[in-house]
């Protein structure tokens, strides 16, 4: 699959992820294990991306006696989801049409 | 690998990196084994899960750019004394050339490879108009009754039009190893700033 096309993918599930409440990095890892697999190294550029273009924030937390970092959505988050889901439809009318070509060779 | 073998080699493989970014990216991966080790998996499972150090640091070097590397390799790590001060001022025609050298080099590889793009796509351009202009030929000589050079036009049209179809696909391709290669190179330059083991 294109690469860019995968990674804005990914952003944006992530980002999806964080949008359902506040979370961290594994809580992350595993909410979209059913969907797709991906490892530290692989959300960590996303996570900073994403933090950079102020769409979500970070904070420290205690947790069982060492810190964690939280993960929160931002509005400027809550918009970027919503303009997925718009867009969504689109791409989906799309990937319709790259299927059907397919089934019919 | 135990999780302290993995951040020690992790915080080497970083190492020229600003204070920041090497921080960030320690806890970042320390918080993950954390978590995964909590949630059950053993210290050896857990490390592996993250993956090679070499990975992991590669994509940390993604997220800082270039200049923030340079910055950080010839920021001063103390006050410098006066004399050392003057000494910089006055070296300035021998380090700012230098460095100015270095910047254009690294920008002259970008420009060599999108000229070779540039250049490929001008020669598919003379495929495509010789290709017309074979066309062209046909009618021309074909109204004029000139058979044997009507069918030579046609047949070169035929020939440069083929040509043309596989330049199209080699001038795509190299686009894209063009974008690619300009990444590694990006990234084996970052390289340069990093890693090296400071003498304690």
């Amino acid at each position: 699959m294109d690469v860019q096309l995968k990674r804005g993918l990914l952003e944006a599930a992530v980002l999806s992820a964080v949008g359902r409440g506040e979370t961290y990095g594994y809580q992350i890892i595993k909410d979209l294990q059913p969907y797709i697999v991906i490892a530290e190294p692989t959300l960590y550029p996303i996570l900073r991306r994403l933090e950079a273009d102020d769409l979500l924030t970070v904070r420290a937390a205690e947790h069982n006696g060492r810190l964690r970092k939280y993960y929160a959505v931002t509005p400027k988050g809550e918009q970027r989801l919503q303009t997925f889901r718009t867009e969504w439809a689109q791409m989906q009318k799309i990937g319709e049409f790259i299927l059907q070509e397919v089934s019919h060779d | 690998m135990t999780k302290r073998d993995f951040l020690g080699a992790l915080r080497a493989a970083l190492s020229g990196l600003p204070p920041e970014e090497t921080e960030r990216t320690l806890t970042f991966y320390s918080e993950s084994i954390d978590d995964r080790i909590e949630d059950g998996s053993t210290e050896k499972e857990a490390v592996a899960a993250m993956g090679s150090v070499q990975d992991a640091a590669a994509q940390c070097l993604s997220v800082v750019s270039l200049p923030k590397l340079v910055r950080e390799k010839v920021r001063p790590r103390r006050k410098l004394r006066a004399w050392e001060i003057v000494l910089l001022v006055l070296g300035t025609p021998a380090w700012l050339p230098l460095t100015a050298a270095a910047a254009v080099m690294v920008l002259a590889v970008y420009l060599v490879m999108w000229s070779i793009v540039v250049t490929l796509f001008m020669i598919e351009l003379s495929f495509v108009l010789l290709a017309f202009s074979g066309v062209f030929g046909t009618v021309y000589f074909a109204v004029q009754h000139f058979s044997p050079q009507a069918l030579l036009s046609l047949g070169g049209a035929f020939v440069f039009a083929g040509v043309a179809v596989f330049g199209f696909f080699l001038c795509n391709a190299s686009i894209k190893g063009c974008v690619f290669a300009g990444k590694r190179f990006s990234l084996g330059v970052k390289r340069l700033f990093v890693g090296k083991e400071r003498a304690a």
